[in-house]
């Protein structure tokens, strides 16, 4: 002679236990969707933005150096010797390189505007594998080549064509550069890693040297390496370099600023997440805090329950069901919510959308986990109330 | 074999102060019996009820229901024995808020594994048999008390137990409603139910078989018809 209840009945009473008690389920429910929706939302906005820097860093690579000429100790400033840029590229490990030098000129709209107002625009000499070498890409036309080296044509950065107003290549612009007209032949896409690049326009070496009479020393040069190696070249190029003053060589790595921020991000994104976790543990305490004082207040009913023949065990399995209902509800709500969020804020700030389908699964199993955690011990009191006591009226 | 026998039972609540329910009760059941269990508040008749419907144990002495030895039983097994053999019957109802008439007499088959669609089948009957065919879909709120207690009846009966037990059935209510609610029981009983009562009613008990008067835990006297 046993005693039975069925898996579906026993869901369906924690079902009717928050269904007759609405107003107190959704505010019991809601800690623990704001938490979840915490969690989900600092999540999908975080995996959001890194997508899209770690885009960033994929297109550019990590294996990009870029090497100037800093300042000796007095402030006096060598240059780069002539051929620095062959000698770097002679390092086993570089793969590529290329060099530009600053020209001493400006480049304006036309000659009724004066010299001085260069709009912040520097004009350097380029070889036709720099854009290669960065990474860049064209936006209008094409970079300079072996025959443009020595015509006056130009090719600008993308902020600078911006700065000289010109967006299309047809009619075929031109740009005022020293006290030559230059015929524009492209626009540079951004190089978010060389916004000094974006504000430039490049010319060819050898009209440079006829026009301006730069030397082939170079300002900047640019290496791709070996990934595996980039610190040994760092370590060699100065000496590479510039053999007579290698302390004034100063090497730096693009990529390290967005890998900062990207360890930035995922700091702050940890401490959101913690914050989250928080908010969830304290839903949990609410859930546990309401079950205690449903208990109490359904004496009765587990009096009655147990009189038509429940179990110690099925009065638990049903405390237990219903707080994990109520968390389980709280936690889709939250999941929605949150992918709400993530959904307008990618759409807002022009992210891509990415999904952390770990973390969706993640709070979910964690807001059952609390509802049954917080469940377990308004549960195990409510099987422990004598029955005899619990109907007794009088 | 009787239905229900206690001999020498003893319930005390270790208070302070100690309050000793029941004192040495010797008592049989037979199946169709229908018995009254009469004497004033306070006398430990609803405690006595408790150790015959198997939701309380003796702390002394030996209960036997349908042969079984209620001391040897595990709290799930008489979770089992109250699920297939007894029905309660409540002074205040008890019946579920919110929930219609059918839902509570149905909740009498839930812990005995029966499919939802079954127990609204046999709910159903019982409210007939009671009946309250009318009023299945209606609220307790919506109910009358004497409409409460008989739903509470079906309730008892829908798992057609042996024994139904009813602690102050008629409590709550007027003499006329009181006396419709015996009516049921005793039809219950002529069906071949075994039903005991408790009261502190001469003329409830009156019309029941055998009258157990108790009195500060003891038997005082039982008269038979």
């Amino acid at each position: 002679m046993k005693s039975r209840l069925l898996w579906r009945d026993t869901i369906g009473l924690g079902y009717r236990g928050i269904l007759t008690r609405r107003g107190r389920s959704v505010l019991t429910a809601a800690g623990i969707a704001i938490g979840i929706a915490a969690i989900v939302a600092v999540l999908g906005i975080s995996a959001s933005g890194r997508a899209d820097l770690l885009a960033v860093l994929d297109d550019l690579g990590t294996n990009l150096l870029r090497v100037t000429q800093g300042q000796g100790i007095l402030g006096q400033s060598s240059g780069f010797p002539d051929g620095a840029a062959e000698m770097a590229g002679r390092i086993g490990p570089v793969s590529r390189y290329s060099a530009t030098t600053l020209v001493d000129t400006s480049v304006r709209r036309s000659e009724l505007i004066p010299e001085l107002q260069t709009s912040g625009i520097g004009v350097f000499t380029a070889k036709d594998n720099l854009l290669d070498v960065l990474g860049g890409t064209m936006q209008e036309g094409r970079f300079l080549d072996a025959a443009a080296d020595r015509l006056p044509v130009t090719v600008l950065g993308s902020v600078a064509a911006q700065r000289l107003g010109i967006r299309a290549l047809d009619p075929q612009p031109r740009v005022y550069l020293g006290d030559t007209w230059f015929t524009v032949i492209g626009i540079v896409d951004a190089l978010p890693l060389h916004p000094d690049l974006e504000r430039a326009a490049f010319i060819g070496s050898t009209i440079a040297a006829d026009l301006f009479d730069t030397t082939a020393a170079p300002s900047a040069i640019y290496l791709r390496v070996n990934p595996e190696v980039v610190e040994d070249v760092v370590d060699v190029l100065p000496a590479s370099v510039n053999p007579e003053s290698p302390d004034q060589v100063e090497i730096t790595r693009p990529s390290d600023a967005l890998a900062a921020r990207k360890a930035a991000e995922e700091a702050l994104t940890g401490l959101l997440v913690g914050l989250g976790a928080v908010a969830l543990l304290v839903g949990g305490v609410a859930i546990a805090n309401i079950m205690v004082m449903s208990v109490l207040e359904r004496r009765m009913e587990i009096g009655v329950r147990r009189a038509l023949g429940a179990t110690r065990g099925h009065i638990r399995a049903q405390f237990l069901i219903e707080s994990t209902l109520l968390a389980a509800a709280g936690g889709v709500v939250g999941v929605l919510l949150g992918a709400g969020i993530t959904v307008a804020f990618a759409i807002n700030r022009d992210l891509t959308l990415a999904v952390p389908v770990a973390g969706l699964f993640g709070s979910i199993g964690a807001a059952l986990a609390v509802g049954a955690l917080a469940g377990l011990y308004p549960a195990i009191r409510a099987a422990r109330i004598e029955p005899a006591e619990a109907v007794r009226t009088g | 074999m009787s239905l229900i026998e206690l001999s020498k039972v003893s319930k005390s609540y270790p208070g302070p102060p100690r309050v000793d329910a029941l004192i040495d009760v010797d008592l049989r059941a037979e199946g169709g019996d229908s018995v009254a269990v009469i004497g004033p508040s306070g006398s430990g008749k609803s405690t006595l009820l408790h150790i015959l419907g198997a939701l309380d144990r003796p702390s002394t002495g030996s209960v036997r229901i349908a042969d079984r030895d209620i001391s040897e039983l595990s709290d799930k097994q008489l979770s089992g024995l109250r699920a297939n053999l007894i029905g309660f019957v409540f002074q205040d109802f008890f019946l579920l808020a919110g929930t219609t008439a059918l839902e509570n007499v149905a909740q009498g088959l839930l812990y005995r594994g029966v499919a939802a669609r079954e127990r609204r089948e046999r709910a159903g009957h019982a409210l007939e048999t009671v009946g309250l065919a009318e009023r299945m879909d209606h609220l307790p709120s919506q109910l009358s008390g004497g409409e409460r207690q008989r739903v509470a009846i079906a309730r008892a009966i829908v798992g057609n137990p042996s024994v139904v037990f009813a602690d102050e059935p008629t409590g709550n209510l007027d003499t006329k409603t009181g006396s419709g609610i015996v009516d049921v029981l005793l039809n219950l009983n002529a069906a071949g139910t075994t039903v005991v009562v408790i009261t502190h009613d001469r003329e409830v008990a009156a019309r029941f078989d055998r009258e157990i008067s108790i009195r500060d835990g003891r038997i005082a006297g039982e008269r038979s018809s």
